[in-house]
């Protein structure tokens, strides 16, 4: 494999290295994007602890505190889900987003003003030399205000706030051992926080922890100074993480639950297919076994006697494995299957005994029930077998499906009534509804060719059908039976709007052409269509007369290849004069008609 | 940096969501495709094709089949297509400047003569040096035409402007068609009477590992080869889902260049096949299309989920990888030439479904996929996504490309059960769930190298070595083709 990626080689493609390019800058991009989306702590590890209310999830506390509950959840290291969070507290990250220095609000939002409280061991920080450090002041003496928690729910209960020492904090206080650093709070400050409503958290400064942390227990206003007490009843005897009962769907877990659909959907879809293949090669044995079988008997039968179908009838009985066969759907099916192939290449009294051998196993009940069967398939077979089998008394019941929805059951009924009553069939196309495919037209006419044509019904008013595919098709069974009487009606087609109708009375012309058929055709050829004018001419090469071959020279110097080559076979088939003529046109001509000349006359 | 994180954003749900679309493309190709497999399967069972070929009063047919130094099989090529049965019929085999004895070798065999040949320049091909005829009646249905090289699709427009018949069926000459093959495509053109069937195709099969007596296949055997295991199952999963649900949408854009039967009238009215582009058949069903749209007609391109044509597969990543490269440079010539078709509402269905499908899935997939992978890899090793996160997306990939391999062999087993052995299914599943480590990413590569080698202007077609069928009667040694545009 390595070797395939080594055969592409394009050290000096500019395009390719463009595109690797585009890749990686792609790539980098979308790492730094990933990275500004985690939550933008400008105190990393400062945060709340919230308490969880019942029915909060990640979303509503996220949506609270002005972030997302993938961040709060990413951040508490819990995996993301949409139900009731279970854990009791969480740790709500202090960003930009959701704290400030300044007392700015947008609409919706509350501030909640974060104050230090004293007697809380810890750091202290110290203000920045020009004393303006607006993280910590001192508002109306004690205790200080340092910041602004923005909030859009009054009613979050906050346990403490932990903002670790040495931050850059808001941009303001400076590292630890630096100029203008934090050091200790000895003793520490506790800061509280003023929240509208009741007494919801508590808010520490300190910094005695691993972190050095400054701790800000948060309280009303009207209970601060009982903060230490409440802080000590509401501190965390820190977070206690249950397992969640039942387990939350993460966005894993989706995508592997849909994977274990989609396994279980291809272990379903591969016993199905061991199920169909091994049905189908039993199938096949089953088939080849039972051809054989009735291959054998129908030889010695057939062999043996013009009549054999008594026999035949009395062989399929005593073979018991025929006799099991006839007994299962699939085997009849087979076997009828049999019968009328046996049919439909034997003709005179042998194939007769094929229909009485049909009628008595009975097999006609079976191709009658099938015309009542919803499965279209098995509709379109009752139709064909009982066709073949000449069961002329179940055409009413074909004849209903004649405008049937389903196209299929539709051809197999039409050709099964053409099949049944020769060309007294063809009345179907005075109530048809559809059109007729080019192919059904071949299969109606193949069969309507092998019939005696003494007894073609009065075609005058398909002729007039608005259904023009019956138009063509008459068209084609009038020129095919070459029924003169039609002309003056075929002229009359001449006229129609489609030029389909058009071509297939110019051909239809050909066949029961008379007197009058030229000049009309010549007259009609100056306003017909390219393809019906190639039409004309070649019709004119095999019904004209000398008559045409000024008409057919004026059409050999028209500016259409296809149009020359037409008009030049014509002149040709008409006689030793159209020959001279065209060899004498083109010799003058010379170029391209020397050309067309030598074609005709190679006979290609 | 708000802006930043927003644009992160946007272009995570983008790839998120091209996903998505993709798999529900995929979903509604298996479902559609069902009915009308299917349907095609039972309609077969109750079809009498045999008419077709004795009738006098079916539709006039020519066979144009280029050839570019095929000497070693043409002579048996030619015969195998001889010897369809159907009676309105002619044979054009184009000899595209062969730097082999073929043209010899076909004198020799079929008893021809150069014959005087006055050529309508319907359509634009380079010059014909000659026009030769069997003087054997028998072979009076072959005409062989000699011409200056001109690549295959000039070739095909020298054998249009020779055809005479109704309809034009274009094949591969090196391909092995199926006895009924002819009559199958051809019914399809005039199966339909409210709309006028402009083009039609059936499916193509790999012939590799197969057995061949006399041009014409006799035994069925899954290729031993793995390249052309894989090909095999995604020619199935192709043909037999994607194309057969563009069947029954109306939005099918491609003809497989193999196999194909084509409305000659409106291939000559839209200015025949492209000599500028390696994708000239899916461009020719394009601008097919376009001029039918822009004449008001109604019109459709049918496909049959019949297999009518094998073909030998490339069984080298070398081969294949050339081969997908000229694939991905004919799709985006193609689909840049009728650019116009993106969204318009003049087109319907076309504009609105089939052009972006084409667009967004099948010219741009390998690329968004290369580098949405490379993304999701490289944020995997950096830790911003969990590997677990990352293993679950990966199963469900290739979960769902087995559950869809499974599902296009459930197709080809309920309707036309070529590879009847049990051995063979479990190696095509098998061969399902290796595709994405050792097949899939070599496509990736190998179209991301077309798009770039259509950046550098390339043209060429690439050689394609083929290794020959197993064969009984005749022995094929390796030769090479320019042929087999886009049988998949």
């Amino acid at each position: 494999m390595p070797s395939i990626f080594i055969s592409y080689r394009y050290p000096k493609n500019i395009f390719f290295r463009s595109f690797l390019t585009l890749v990686i800058c792609l790539n980098c991009f979308f790492l730094i994007a990933q990275k500004k989306q985690r939550p933008n702590s400008t105190f990393p590890n400062s945060h709340l602890k919230h308490i969880v209310l019942p029915h909060q999830t990640f979303n509503s506390i996220g949506k609270s505190y002005g972030l997302t509950g993938e961040e709060i959840a990413d951040y508490n290291n819990l995996e993301y889900y949409d139900g009731d969070v279970i854990p009791k507290y969480l740790t709500i990250p202090l960003t930009k987003r959701n704290s400030s220095i300044d007392k700015i609000a947008f609409t919706n939002e509350h501030l909640v003003p974060l104050f230090q409280i004293k007697g809380i061991p810890g750091r202290l920080i110290r203000y920045k030399k020009n004393g303006n450090n607006p993280l910590i002041r001192r508002v109306n003496g004690s205790p200080l205000l340092v910041g602004y928690l923005h909030t859009n729910e009054v009613n979050n209960e906050v346990v403490e706030t932990v903002v670790p020492a040495g931050i850059r904090h808001f941009g303001q206080v400076k590292q630890a051992g630096k100029k203008a650093a934090i050091t200790d709070l000895k003793p520490a400050i506790t800061i509280a926080i003023a929240v509208p409503q009741k007494a919801l958290a508590s808010a520490v400064v300190g910094g005695a922890d691993t972190v050095s942390a400054i701790r800000a227990a948060i309280v009303l206003p009207k209970i601060v100074n009982s903060s230490s007490t409440l802080l000590k009843e509401k501190r965390p005897a820190l977070v206690e993480i249950k397992k969640p009962q039942p387990r939350p769907a993460t966005r894993e877990r989706k995508v592997l639950f849909l994977v274990e659909i989609q396994l279980a959907i291809t272990f379903f879809l591969l016993v199905i297919i061991f199920f169909v293949a091994a049905l189908r090669n039993r199938k096949e044995v089953l088939h080849t076994q039972l051809k054989a079988s009735i291959r054998k008997v129908l030889i010695n039968e057939v062999l043996r006697e013009e009549t054999f179908s008594e026999n035949l009838n009395r062989s399929l009985s005593t073979s018991d494995f025929l006799k099991k066969q006839m007994a299962k759907k699939g085997g009849r099916q087979f076997i009828i299957d049999e019968i009328i192939n046996g049919r439909k290449s034997i003709k005179g009294k042998a194939g007769e005994e094929f229909l009485k051998l049909y009628v008595s196993l009975n097999m006609n009940d079976d191709s009658s029930k099938k015309l009542k069967s919803k499965n279209w398939n098995d509709v379109v077979k009752g139709i064909q077998e009982l066709a073949i089998m000449e069961q002329n008394h179940k055409m009413t019941e074909i004849f209903h499906e004649i405008n049937s929805r389903n196209e299929l059951i539709r051809m197999e009924a039409q050709c099964a009534l053409v099949r049944l009553s020769g060309f007294g069939g063809l009345w179907f196309l005075n109530v048809l509804n559809y059109p007729i495919s080019e192919w059904q037209q071949m299969k109606l006419l193949s069969m309507l060719s092998t019939l005696p044509f003494s007894d073609i019904p009065d075609l005058h008013l398909l002729l007039t059908s608005p259904n023009e595919s019956s138009v063509i098709f008459t068209l084609k069974l009038i020129g095919l039976f070459q029924q003169r009487t039609m002309h003056g009606e075929v002229i009359k087609c001449l006229a129609n709007k489609n030029e389909t109708i058009r071509f297939f009375a110019i051909k239809c012309l050909k066949e029961i052409h008379n007197e009058y058929t030229v000049d009309i055709l010549l007259r009609k050829f100056a306003t017909e269509s390219r393809k019906n004018k190639i039409s004309i001419v070649k019709v004119m090469g095999e019904i004209g007369s000398q008559d045409q071959l000024d008409f057919l020279l004026d059409v050999l110097s028209v500016d259409d290849d296809t149009l020359k080559i037409s008009a030049a076979k014509a002149l040709s088939k008409l006689g030793a004069k159209g020959n001279y003529l065209l060899e004498e046109y083109c010799g003058r001509r010379g170029g391209q008609y020397s050309q067309i000349f030598l074609h005709i006359k190679s006979g290609v | 940096m708000i802006w930043f994180e927003i644009l992160a954003g946007m272009l995570t749900d983008i790839l998120y969501f091209y996903c998505a679309c993709m798999l529900v493309f995929y979903v509604l190709f298996a479902i559609v495709s069902i009915g009308e497999t299917l349907r095609n399967y039972k309609k077969n069972n109750s079809t009498d094709y045999s008419l077709l070929a004795t009738s006098e009063l079916g539709p006039s047919v020519s066979i144009i089949a280029p050839a570019f130094n095929e000497g070693v099989g043409i002579i048996d090529n030619v015969r195998s297509l001889l010897s369809m049965y159907y009676s309105n019929l002619e044979i054009i085999i184009v000899n595209d400047g062969s730097t082999d004895d073929s043209l010899q070798k076909l004198i020799s065999a079929y008893e021809l003569r150069k014959v005087d040949f006055f050529i309508e320049k319907q359509l634009p091909s380079k010059h014909v040096k000659g026009v030769y005829k069997s003087t054997n009646p028998v072979y009076k249905k072959l005409i062989i035409v000699d011409k200056v090289n001109g690549g295959k699709a000039d070739a095909l427009n020298a054998a249009i402007n020779i055809a005479s018949k109704d309809y034009i069926v274009a094949i591969d000459v090196d391909c092995i068609l199926e006895q009924d093959a002819l009559l199958k495509i051809i019914k399809t053109l005039i199966d339909y009477p409210k709309v006028r069937v402009i083009a039609s195709g059936g499916v193509v099969r790999i012939a590799n590992s197969c057995v061949v007596e006399d041009g014409k296949l006799v035994k069925v055997n899954l290729p031993k080869n793995y390249l052309a295991r894989v090909q095999t199952l995604e020619y199935l999963r192709s043909f037999l889902l994607g194309r057969m649900a563009w069947t029954r949408l109306n939005g099918l854009l491609l003809i497989s260049g193999a196999f194909g039967a084509f409305d000659r009238e409106i291939v000559i009215k839209c200015g025949g096949y492209n000599t500028k582009t390696v994708g000239e058949d899916m461009e020719l069903i394009v601008r097919m299309r376009r001029y039918m749209v822009e004449t008001n007609e109604p019109h459709c391109v049918k496909y049959i989920p019949d297999p009518l044509c094998w073909t030998e597969a490339p069984s080298t990543y070398k081969v294949l990888g050339r081969q997908r490269n000229r694939w991905m440079r004919g799709t985006i010539e193609t689909l840049l030439a009728h650019k116009i078709i993106f969204f318009n509402k003049r087109y319907g269905l076309m504009g609105y479904i089939s052009y972006p499908y084409w667009f967004f899935f099948e010219m741009m997939g390998p690329a968004i996929e290369f580098v949405g992978f490379s993304i999701f890899l490289t944020a995997t090793i950096l830790g911003i996504i969990k590997w677990k996160f990352f293993f679950s997306m990966l199963l469900f990939m290739i979960s769902f490309g087995c559950m869809y391999s499974s599902f296009a062999i459930l197709m080809e087993v309920l309707s036309y059960h070529q590879y009847k052995r049990r051995s063979d299914i479990l190696k095509l599943l098998l061969v399902a769930v290796t595709e994405p480590f050792l097949f899939h990413p070599f496509m990736v590569w190998s179209s991301i190298m077309g798009m770039v080698d259509y950046l550098r202007n390339k043209k060429s077609w690439g050689e394609m070595t083929r290794s020959g069928f197993s064969t009984k009667t005749l022995e094929l040694k390796p030769g090479i083709v320019n042929g087999d545009y886009r049988k998949a």
